[in-house]
């Protein structure tokens, strides 16, 4: 005979009271030797208390329900998706309207100092890949604007050699040098006075005005009295290098910048 | 819409079992319970257990007569479950306490949970959740026998031919939901009758 068989139909039987007498001694007999078979029978009889009390399993299944509903409730709540949706776009689009507040600022700062290059500012704009997006619609009028920094600001650029010898004299001062100084910063609707006190002999004096090439853009007469006037509007903006001359040999030297 | 129950309220809605007041409590009480069970290394899930096992006890204590609720429900339920968090933590890492350390919590001491309380909790949520796991035709089948419905009204409402087939199939899903219980590694330790 299967022991596990009628065991297990037994148990429950068991406790239900009914077995017959016979059938039960033998199970009481078995569970003596037995104790898994006796923790089987204790086990039995808990779950039929189990199911005698109604009150109380209702109320376990109850609580097991809320604590998994209100999980998932948590968990699907389209609302909650919506929300986070919402919360996500929102921020996205502020960041977005900063990054365009942050590229008009520097754009006002470009047209305003003029003092960088072109190159400087693309590879600093384009080395923030996720900033390229947002650049790329007033890339055309930013590229325009840079060119024409650029353009201007290679008119100030100085020639290192110039500057060392801007404001010094050079010769013998046979002469000194009233106006302009040795740095001269104008308008172009202003204008350039050359004056000069002999120290000795009156020599003739030329007056040459060199742009920031080298290349030679006005040369005066030879000049035996001051003053030697020029308009600045006659030169465009940028920077220039006046040359006191007598006849080759250079007297003093300065710059001029007009802006 | 979100009901206020004073704490009267509360054990006569566990004594009846209503459905707003469990969700009441789980809502008010459950991130406590989370947070108390959290800070000693407890999982969501075992959270979830003490939360549901401290309900239960308070729900036999409360069926019993001369039940007095002194303190908050509140302070009661969060007793309980720590207690009870207390003791599966001792069960399970073999902690040894010092009572030098342990902090003197008079208030506590009213919602001791004892040894049986506990265990009969922990039986009770075991059982009823392979209940739960079992196939549809059995759980049903309990169901209406918990229910004490007659067997031969049983047999009506699930189409089997008489009262002894239901029988038959109430011992067949007895059993199987003690070989399930049995072969469950957290069952083990109540099996240390002997």
């Amino acid at each position: 005979m299967n022991d596990i068989f009628f065991r297990s139909e037994w148990i429950g039987k068991f406790t239900d009271n009914e077995l017959d007498q016979e059938q039960e001694i033998n199970l009481l007999l078995m569970a003596s030797e037995n104790p898994l078979l006796r923790n089987e029978l204790r086990m039995d009889r808990e779950i039929s208390e189990i199911f005698t009390d109604r009150k109380k399993a209702e109320l376990s299944e109850m609580i097991c329900n809320t604590i998994r509903n209100r999980k998932k409730r948590i968990s699907n709540s389209p609302w909650l998706k919506i929300a986070a949706m919402v919360t996500i776009l929102v921020a996205s689009s502020s960041l977005i309207q900063v990054m365009r507040n942050h590229f008009s600022k520097t754009e006002d700062k470009i047209t305003q100092e003029g003092m960088f290059t072109a190159e400087k500012e693309t590879r600093r704009l384009f080395s923030l890949p996720n900033l390229k997006q947002a650049y790329e619609k007033t890339f055309n009028v930013r590229h325009k604007q840079l060119a024409r920094v650029q353009s201007t600001t290679g008119n100030y650029m100085p020639i290192p050699e110039y500057e060392l010898l801007t404001g010094a004299n050079i010769r013998d001062q046979m002469l000194f040098l009233i106006s302009p100084y040795g740095r001269l910063q104008c308008c172009q609707d202003s204008v350039i006075t050359f004056n000069w006190h002999f120290l000795s002999e009156c020599k003739p004096v030329i007056i040459e005005i060199c742009d920031n090439q080298g290349k030679c853009v006005l040369k005066s007469e030879p000049l035996t009295k001051p003053p030697f006037i020029i308009q600045a509007n006659f030169l465009q903006k940028g920077l220039y290098y006046y040359k006191v001359l007598n006849k080759d040999d250079l007297i003093t030297m300065g710059s001029i910048c007009i802006k | 819409m979100n009901l206020w129950y004073s704490k009267e309220m509360l054990v006569q809605g566990l004594l009846q079992g209503e459905k707003s007041c469990i969700e009441y409590i789980y809502r008010e009480y459950f991130p406590m319970v989370r947070s108390a069970v959290g800070f000693q290394n407890g999982s969501l899930a075992d959270a979830e257990d003490v939360f549901h096992d401290g309900l239960i006890i308070i729900y036999d204590r409360i069926r019993k007569d001369g039940f007095k609720l002194e303190s908050s429900f509140k302070t009661y339920l969060f007793a309980v479950c720590r207690n009870l968090w207390r003791r599966r933590l001792e069960r399970k890492y073999r902690l040894m306490y010092k009572m030098e350390n342990c902090i003197s919590e008079p208030s506590f001491d009213y919602s001791h949970v004892n040894n049986f309380e506990e265990e009969e909790a922990e039986k009770y949520r075991l059982y009823m959740k392979h209940l739960a796991e079992l196939p549809d035709f059995c759980r049903h089948l309990l169901k209406l026998y918990i229910q004490k419905i007659p067997l031969g009204e049983i047999a009506g409402i699930m189409s089997y031919k008489d009262a002894e087939y239901v029988k038959a199939r109430k011992y067949y899903c007895k059993n199987l939901l003690r070989k399930r219980i049995m072969s469950d590694p957290e069952c083990k330790q109540f099996m240390n009758y002997e």
